[in-house]
């Protein structure tokens, strides 16, 4: 399988400060990547690179194969969709026209009804953007991100103020997205959440890779506990791996 | 409920919009051909109209009546169509662009930096120099504009504060230009404070037509990227505008718009600011209906407030522009309001 994303050794300095340093990371089709890490990682100014919002100072992000650096915003808008941090927040328009405005760049055929049933934004389709919720702006913007229908799909917490049952239902959805050969990388705060759902984790701290692999690789609680700065336990319920802040 | 009232059939409620509009419109041309110093019944406008189309239809009211009609109303009520419809899908274009519904081509400046290239202008080639010359001002004023508001990004209120400032210090200098100028060959300073349609011509008419049609043009066709600009420029952007490409190419046909109107009959104040905003809240925030619903209202707007000037204490004209300020100073103090509590 060929990588719909592959960033070498990436990084990204402004002044003297090193935001991101030397991070690589592989998506492949039908991956779900999670980003995980302590506020201040650098996790939200790697989207931004990944996206092609910012130029790395140093290393190249590559879409399909293509550099980043050499594709304009719409060869960009059919490879791979966004979703930034406070989306949505003044938006005059309506939740339906919102989700429309996906189907801008014309990239792959993907059912508007579905997504928007799917994000649990159906019923909201007349109301205007600006009066709804923090949970409800997410899924918006969510229903709008995945009605793009881009083969790489990334997120910046994109379960921002949900709820647990729409946070399990978003992340059930992103896996069938990746079962259908696209690729999904998402910067998680919730770490059972990812470690519920995400083929690989990526953890950040102070701008760069602390560890990256499966939920048994990385999610360890002596590398947590350091990471965060505060001691971390890391049990099994089930299948399910589930970490806890300790007493 | 609002909400309530955007479910009902939006087609529809658009569809009887622009009815209503091209009607209302309609009519206005008729009681701005008919009504002024001189009262002409509409059934010898009517003569007068269709002689000059070869027709001899209806009562023949004679050479006299026909030069009031044909000569000096029919195009100040023509520029007064293409004044408002101007600066209302400009007005419309810039409140999109800057996510901002204060925003407004005069109150930013752009007109007050329009017409100094069109003083200038006047001072070098009449009336077809003064709207050339305050187009190129116009584009580059708006372009200054466009550096201004990144610095004042995020404080709607504040922006239209710079914008002010910097109308107020062009005003200044056009002042100066006009003082020390041969007042035969340029127009009185209260024509750029507040507009004056008294001196349409069918040359001004056409110079100005042919700048504010092409101009217009650009706004509509980027009508669907201002849509996705109300996301955000970093939403826009992932969703393949240039947003660069696009602010920029709007900034410069409103200036054109903006410029083509000032040198054509001065400063015209809040038709941009109050007509949008009032188009926004019939047909709702999409700008391919938004800037075309704002054109037809602008006109009719100015065409309502023109008549108002020349019939109120007739036969003393009054500046068109003190009839748009008496219902747009309260408007943008209502708006004001409303940008503080969001």
């Amino acid at each position: 399988m060929s990588a719909l994303l592959a960033a070498t050794a990436v990084t990204y300095r402004v002044g003297t400060a090193e935001l991101v340093g030397g991070v690589d990371i592989v998506v492949n089709a039908g991956e779900l990547v999670a980003v995980v890490g302590p506020n201040g990682a650098g996790k939200s100014t790697l989207v931004s690179l990944l996206a092609g919002d910012l130029e790395p100072t140093a290393g190249a992000v590559h879409l399909a194969g293509e550099d980043v650096a050499r594709l304009d915003v719409r060869e960009l808008a059919q490879l791979r969709a966004v979703l930034g941090q406070n989306p949505l927040a003044e938006v005059p328009f309506t939740v339906a026209d919102v989700v429309a405005m996906g189907g801008y760049p014309d990239g792959a055929e993907v059912d508007n009804a579905a997504v928007m049933a799917a994000m649990d934004v159906a019923h909201l389709a007349d109301r205007v953007v600006a009066s709804l919720s923090g949970g409800e702006h997410t899924r918006v913007a969510l229903a709008r991100v995945l009605f793009q229908g881009t083969p790489l799909v990334l997120l910046d917490e994109p379960l921002a103020a949900l709820d647990v049952a729409h946070q399990e239902r978003v992340m059930r959805y992103l896996r069938g997205v990746a079962a259908e050969g696209r690729g999904v990388l998402a910067v998680l705060h919730d770490l059972n959440a990812a470690a519920a759902h995400a083929d690989r984790f990526v953890l950040m701290a102070n701008s760069r890779i602390a560890a990256q692999g499966t939920a048994e690789e990385v999610l360890d609680g002596e590398v947590l506990s350091n990471v965060y700065g505060h001691p971390m336990t890391v049990t099994r319920i089930g299948r399910r791996l589930v970490v806890l802040p300790a007493d | 409920m609002s909400a309530g009232n955007q479910r009902v059939a939006p087609s529809r409620r658009r569809a009887v919009t622009v009815t209503l509009l091209v009607g209302a419109i309609a009519a206005l041309v008729g009681l701005n051909l008919s009504m002024g110093a001189v009262v002409i019944a509409p059934s010898e406008v009517f003569g007068v109209l269709a002689r000059r189309f070869g027709v001899d239809w209806g009562p023949d009211p004679g050479p006299s009546f026909d030069a009031v009609v044909w000569t000096i109303r029919m195009p100040r009520v023509l520029l007064g169509i293409l004044v408002g419809a101007g600066l209302a899908g400009a007005g419309a274009a810039l409140q999109g662009v800057f996510r901002n519904p204060l925003a407004d081509p005069q109150l930013l400046g752009i007109g007050p930096g329009a017409s100094i290239g069109a003083v200038i202008g006047a001072v070098a080639g009449g009336v077809q120099g003064s709207i050339a010359a305050g187009t190129a001002a116009g584009v580059v004023t708006a372009l200054v504009v466009r550096r201004l508001a990144r610095r004042a990004a995020g404080d709607p209120a504040r922006f239209i504060l710079v914008g002010v400032a910097l109308g107020a210090a062009l005003t200044a200098w056009v002042g100066f230009i006009v003082f020390a100028s041969d007042r035969s060959t340029v127009p009185p300073m209260e024509f750029w404070l507040l507009g004056s349609l008294s001196a349409a011509t069918w040359r001004g008419f056409g110079t100005a037509l042919v700048i504010v049609v092409a101009a217009s043009a650009v706004l509509l066709v980027a009508g669907r990227s201002l849509d996705l600009l109300a996301l955000g420029e970093r939403e826009a952007r992932h969703l393949g505008v240039d947003v660069d490409l696009t602010v920029t190419s709007m900034l410069m046909a409103v200036g054109a718009v903006t410029g083509a109107t000032v040198g054509a009959v001065g400063v015209v104040g809040f038709v941009g600011l109050v007509v949008p905003n009032a188009a926004r809240r019939l047909v709702g925030p999409s700008h391919r209906f938004l800037l075309v619903v704002s054109m037809l209202g602008g006109a009719g707007f100015v065409l309502a407030a023109d008549l108002v000037a020349r019939t109120l204490i007739s036969p003393v004209e009054i500046g068109v522009g003190l009839v748009t300020a008496l219902v747009g100073g309260p408007v943008l103090l209502i708006l004001l309001r409303r940008a503080r509590l969001a």
